[in-house]
């Protein structure tokens, strides 16, 4: 009687472990909004090389996540490549980098969460 | 590509089982399976190297095993039996570490899963471009760290396309079920295997870590499995070869490997002294891997960030009194805050424990060294002590946790009659 218990316990156990792993995706953390948002854009970037990193906030985590979301396509930090991806947290009250400011225009721009990421092409 | 991996696993499987023999079955199961990993590892980032198609690579290996095991081993579908007790049991729990693990889990991982170890993986996934990842715009992302984890998360990312952020999170749950199976058969005594799984269970802290996508559960699992070989060894001399792909392998987890593999390597050199056809052998296995490990170091990557900062004066850092204290301190603190169920058992310890078996000694002594060898790199840091502290020092102890439970319940289980 308590192995055939023991044997529903796993059944179920090894139900719950697939069904988790099939939601855990989409589970809402931060990384998925910048993730969303450059995923929008990410068909209109170059496919090879660098492209400058610029954003709003102090946060290193908006850096290395764009950067991941980005991979292979090399993101420099602050660089001075013709293309650049802008992060702008609006859960931030950081003002490293003003949109206005750089020398670049917006090409395009899409928004998930407080997140909103803009690609910027250097003005001629 | 998903067949050729799957036919890759269940013939490497056969074979490496039928090679490791006088090991209790679930040990060998994930003993083998982790060699296909390391095999599979190594066949990628080889095929990356070389410009050579991957699919081809593993219809390759397919063929090989195929030889190999209808020469080696027999291969049969055995009736379906319904688990003893105690596996069923052993399921339970690794049930339950599935569902902690992704309690705590988050898509991409912590911190270093994103800024590392995933992102070494999205290159690798890219073909050509993979050597990008060594761009000097990419320092911060350690691009000289080893690639073990994140050639993984590519070959699943090429059987799977999409690069679904799912890929790591059911990778990151191996090294986790591993380590309990491990801690689970391996002592005589099954009964007294459920203890430590519990520990670790129940151990939040830990299971988060495991969560985290990062290397170090990988390089914990690999160091607790050479340690079980450490111990198995002077009975089990033919498993020469294993112990030396696996404890080679560690230097492929993490740089912290290398330390592990050096202190292991010595004490196997030294099991093995009087047989040297099994020490050969071990030379052998261990001897590919590193020389493949140090082409990489040498030829890929830039230099470690801490040997490349080191400047000043070691001598004069060893000789500071004031970072002993900070290290003392720090290590007091957070034993107390994160790992207070060894203090428990280490009362008990000393009560219950009236002999040392001289089976356990080397491999005790091979992790008390390891764990003064980290704590001497912390000494001579180039970084500040107390930063270096606060974003590594629980995961070095997490390296060395499972191996600690390991010997401590093989000792206990030499000291039953006073436990049951």
């Amino acid at each position: 009687m308590s192995k055939k218990i023991l044997i529903l316990f796993v059944a179920l156990l090894i139900f719950f472990v697939i069904r988790n792993f099939t939601r855990l995706p989409q589970k809402d953390i931060p990384t998925l909004a910048i993730e969303k948002s450059i995923q929008a854009l990410k068909n209109k970037l170059p496919t090879k090389g660098h492209i400058a990193y610029y954003s709003n906030s102090y946060d290193d985590g908006l850096y290395f996540t764009a950067q991941l979301m980005l991979s292979p396509l090399i993101v420099s930090k602050f660089g001075l490549q013709d293309s650049v991806i802008f992060l702008f947290d609006g859960s931030k009250k950081d003002s490293l980098f003003s949109l206005k400011k750089l020398p670049y225009r917006v090409i395009d721009s899409a928004q998930h969460g407080d997140v909103t990421t803009y690609l910027l092409l250097r003005n001629k | 590509m998903i067949i050729l991996i799957s036919l890759f696993f269940v013939l490497g499987i056969r074979f490496h089982q039928a090679r490791i023999q006088g090991l209790p079955t679930a040990i060998s199961l994930v003993l083998a399976s982790t060699l296909n990993l390391v095999i599979l590892s190594w066949s990628f980032i080889l095929c990356l190297w070389l410009s050579f198609d991957f699919k081809i690579a593993l219809i390759i290996l397919v063929f090989f095993y195929g030889y190999l095991v209808k020469k080696y081993a027999t291969f049969k579908l055995t009736s379906l039996k319904i688990p003893s007790t105690m596996s069923l049991l052993a399921c339970a729990i690794l049930g339950l570490a599935a569902i902690f693990y992704q309690k705590s889990s988050i898509p991409w991982g912590g911190w270093d899963a994103v800024a590392i170890w995933n992102q070494h993986a999205k290159f690798l996934s890219a073909g050509p471009q993979w050597i990008a990842m060594f761009d000097p715009a990419l320092s911060s992302s350690h691009p000289d760290y080893p690639l073990f984890l994140p050639s993984l998360i590519a070959i699943a990312w090429q059987a799977f396309p999409g690069l679904s952020n799912a890929v790591p999170m059911i990778l990151g749950l191996f090294p986790l079920l591993g380590i309990l199976t491990i801690l689970f058969f391996s002592m005589p005594q099954k009964a007294i295997g459920i203890i430590p799984c519990v520990i670790l269970l129940v151990d939040k802290a830990f299971i988060d870590q495991a969560a985290s996508q990062y290397a170090d559960t990988w390089l914990a699992f690999f160091i607790l499995m050479g340690l079980y070989l450490l111990v198995e060894l002077p009975k089990n001399k033919h498993l020469a070869w294993v112990i030396g792909l696996i404890l080679a392998n560690c230097c492929w987890i993490k740089n912290e490997g290398f330390i592990f593999f050096i202190l292991a390597g010595a004490t196997t050199v030294y099991y093995l002294f009087p047989h040297k056809k099994n020490l050969l052998v071990f030379m052998a296995s261990a001897g590919i891997l590193l020389l493949l490990i140090l082409f990489y170091k040498i030829h890929w990557t830039p230099a470690n960030d801490m040997a490349a900062e080191m400047k000043g004066s070691i001598w004069q850092k060893l000789k500071s009194q004031e970072r002993y204290f900070t290290l003392f301190d720090f290590a007091k603190k957070s034993m107390l805050a994160e790992y207070q169920m060894l203090i428990p058992l280490a009362l008990i310890g000393l009560f219950i424990v009236k002999s040392f078996p001289k089976s356990l000694l080397l491999p005790s002594l091979v992790i008390i060294l390891l764990f003064l060898a980290y704590m001497g790199i912390y000494l001579i840091t180039p970084k500040d002590l107390s930063w270096h502290l606060s974003t590594s020092f629980f995961r070095l102890i997490h390296h060395l946790y499972p191996s600690i439970l390991f010997l401590y319940f093989c000792l206990m289980d030499q000291h039953k009659k006073y436990l049951i």
